[in-house]
C-alpha cells in the first residue's frame, strides 16, 4: 500500500474523475472536492456527484476516505466496507457505501467513497443549538445500545475477525503493545495503567459488535432528522462496556456524555435501552482501558509520517494532550487503589 | 539582544497566520492552523519549562528517598547532586528529568506487584498502597501542571 501527498488535490481530482468516469460513463461530473478533517491514518474529502447531463441535476453528496499512512491502526479499507455493506442492508443508520477500491488505484492508495449526508455532525450541531439535547442524547443512546443489540453472527458473518476466548485480554495487549512501542519518553503512569490492565482483564465480557469510536463527531445528524454513523475503522467484536467507556472519554459540552447527558443518565439510559445492567467493575476497567487506548493512538500519530515524509501539526497537537489522559490515569489508578483496594 | 525568543515566535505566528494561512489550499490550512497553535504552547511551555522539570525532579526525588528501604535499594549520590545543583541548559535538565521519570517508572511497577502479592489488609500492604497513591497523586500532579502546554482538552483539569 502506498502513502499519498496530502497537497495533491488536482492529482486526486484527475485520478477521481477518471474513476467515475469508468463507473457512470463520460458525462459525469466532479465537483466540490475538498479535505475534510482527518484521522490518524486517513483523509476524508467530501466532493458532489452529477451523473447526468443536465447540471444540477442528480447531484449526489459523497464522502471519499483514503489512507496517507500504510501502518494502519484499524480495520483495512475492504474489511471495513464489506463490514458497512452488512450494516446498511440490515437498516442499521450508516451511510450508504458505494465503491471500494483497495487493489490498483487510481488515486495511488486504497479508497471507500460511500453517501454522504447533507446535515453537520452531532457535535458541531451541539456547538450551535443544544436544544433538545437531553432527547437527541437519549437518541444516541438508543443507537449504540441497538448496534450492541445485533445479531452479529448473522448479519456480519465472517467479516470481523472471530473473537478471541480471552478478548479483554487481546485488546489490552494489543493497544498496550502499540502505545509501547510509540512512546518516545518513559511514561509512569501508562505503564502503571498498562501493567494494571493486565493483572485484571475480566474473562466473563459478552461480545457484540463494537463500534469503537461512538462519539458526536462520528455521528451525523441530517436536516431530516435522520442520524447515522459514521468512521466504523476501529469497530471489533468484544464487550459492549469497551465501547460505552469509549464513549465516556469524550466529556466536553458538546458531547454525548457531559454535553447532552449526565454520566449516570447516560449509563441509565444504556441500561434501559439494552435491558442489560452495566456493571461498573467491569466498565471501570473499560474506562481505564480507553485511556491506553487513546493514548495509544496519540503517540502512534507522532510517528506517522504522510507522503511528503513530515508529521502533521494535527497530529503533533494530539500527541501534545498526553497529561490529560495522564491525569485521568492517575486518578482512575488512585480509585482503583483506595476504594477497591486493587493495584 | 536584537529580538528575544518569545517575539520571535510570535513574528512567526504572525507571518504563518497572515501571510500564509490565505494563501494555502483549504486542506493545508487546518494544518497551518495547528502550527500556529503549537508554537503558541510551545512558548508557553518554553517560559515555564526550566522551573517545572526542576520541581519536578525534585518531587520524584524526595519520594524515591521516601521509598529508600522498601522498593528503592539506593539513590545515585551524582544524581541528587544534580538535582539540586544549579540548573544547567533545558536539554541538560530534560536529561535528568528523563532519567528521574524511568526510575520512578520502575518503583511504581514494583509497588504495583508487590501489592498484589500481599494479603491486602496487611501491614505491608497498606504501607506499600500508601506509597503508591504517593506517587500516583505526584505523577497526576505533574500531569495537570501541562495540561496548559495542549490545546486537544481542556487546560484546566479533567473532572
Amino acid at each position: 500500500m502506498g502513502v499519498v501527498a496530502p497537497t495533491a488535490t488536482d492529482q486526486l481530482h484527475e485520478g477521481l474523475r477518471a474513476f467515475l468516469i469508468a463507473q457512470y460513463g463520460a458525462s459525469v461530473k466532479l465537483s466540490n472536492l475538498r479535505r475534510l478533517s482527518g484521522g490518524t491514518s486517513h483523509e476524508t474529502w467530501a466532493f458532489d456527484l452529477c451523473t447526468s447531463a443536465q447540471a444540477n441535476e442528480n447531484i449526489r453528496p459523497l464522502i471519499l476516505r483514503r489512507d496517507f499512512s500504510d501502518d494502519r491502526l484499524d480495520l483495512d479499507l475492504a474489511t471495513e466496507f464489506a463490514l458497512l455493506q452488512r450494516l446498511y442492508a440490515a437498516d442499521v443508520p450508516v451511510p450508504e457505501p458505494i465503491f471500494c477500491v483497495h487493489k490498483n488505484s487510481p488515486i495511488t492508495t486504497p479508497f471507500i467513497i460511500s453517501e454522504r449526508l447533507s446535515g453537520t455532525d452531532i457535535r458541531k450541531q451541539m456547538a450551535q443549538n443544544k436544544a433538545g439535547a437531553r432527547e437527541l442524547g437519549l437518541t444516541l443512546t438508543g443507537i449504540q445500545a441497538r448496534i450492541h443489540g445485533l445479531d452479529w453472527q448473522k448479519i456480519l458473518g465472517d467479516v470481523l475477525p472471530s473473537p478471541l476466548p480471552d478478548a479483554a485480554v487481546s485488546e489490552v495487549s494489543r493497544w498496550s503493545r502499540i502505545a509501547t512501542e510509540y512512546s518516545k519518553e518513559p511514561q509512569p503512569l501508562l505503564s502503571a495503567a498498562i501493567d494494571w490492565l493486565g493483572a485484571h482483564a475480566p474473562n466473563d465480557s459478552p461480545c457484540v459488535l463494537v463500534h469503537g469510536d461512538f462519539k458526536a463527531n462520528n455521528l451525523v445528524f441530517d436536516p431530516s432528522g435522520r442520524v447515522a454513523v459514521i468512521d466504523w475503522e476501529l469497530s471489533h467484536l468484544g464487550d459492549p462496556l469497551e465501547d460505552l467507556a469509549f464513549t465516556m472519554l469524550w466529556t466536553s459540552q458538546y458531547d454525548l456524555v457531559g454535553g447532552m447527558l449526565a454520566e449516570e443518565d447516560y449509563i441509565a439510559a444504556y441500561e434501559r435501552a439494552s435491558g442489560s445492567r452495566v456493571d461498573r467493575e467491569r466498565l471501570f476497567f473499560w474506562r481505564l482501558f480507553a485511556q491506553v487506548k487513546i493514548a495509544a493512538i496519540f503517540l502512534k500519530g507522532l510517528s506517522t509520517k504522510t507522503g511528503d515524509d513530515f508529521v502533521r501539526p494535527s497530529l503533533i497537537m494530539l500527541g501534545r494532550a498526553m497529561p490529560w489522559i495522564e491525569q485521568r490515569i492517575a486518578q482512575l489508578l488512585r480509585v482503583a487503589l483506595n476504594e477497591r483496594n486493587a493495584a | 539582544m536584537s529580538i528575544g525568543p518569545f517575539e520571535t515566535l510570535a513574528a512567526v505566528r504572525d507571518f504563518l497566520t497572515r501571510a500564509v494561512l490565505p494563501a494555502v489550499p483549504k486542506e493545508i490550512a487546518g494544518e497551518v492552523r495547528a502550527a500556529v497553535k503549537l508554537l503558541e504552547d510551545v512558548a508557553d511551555e518554553l517560559d515555564w519549562l526550566p522551573a517545572v522539570l526542576r520541581a519536578e525532579c525534585e518531587d520524584m526525588l524526595a519520594l524515591q528517598i521516601k521509598t529508600q528501604g522498601v522498593i528503592v535499594t539506593g539513590i545515585d549520590a551524582e544524581l541528587r547532586r544534580q538535582i539540586v545543583a544549579p540548573p544547567g541548559s533545558i536539554r541538560e535538565q530534560l536529561e535528568l528529568h528523563r532519567t528521574m521519570t524511568e526510575m520512578v517508572t520502575s518503583v511504581v511497577l514494583k509497588l504495583q506487584a508487590g501489592i498484589r502479592q500481599l494479603s491486602a489488609e496487611s501491614d505491608e500492604a497498606m504501607k506499600l498502597r500508601d506509597l503508591l497513591d504517593q506517587y500516583y497523586e505526584m505523577l497526576g500532579r505533574h500531569a495537570r501542571t501541562r495540561l496548559r502546554w495542549q490545546s486537544v482538552f481542556d487546560k484546566r483539569s479533567a473532572p
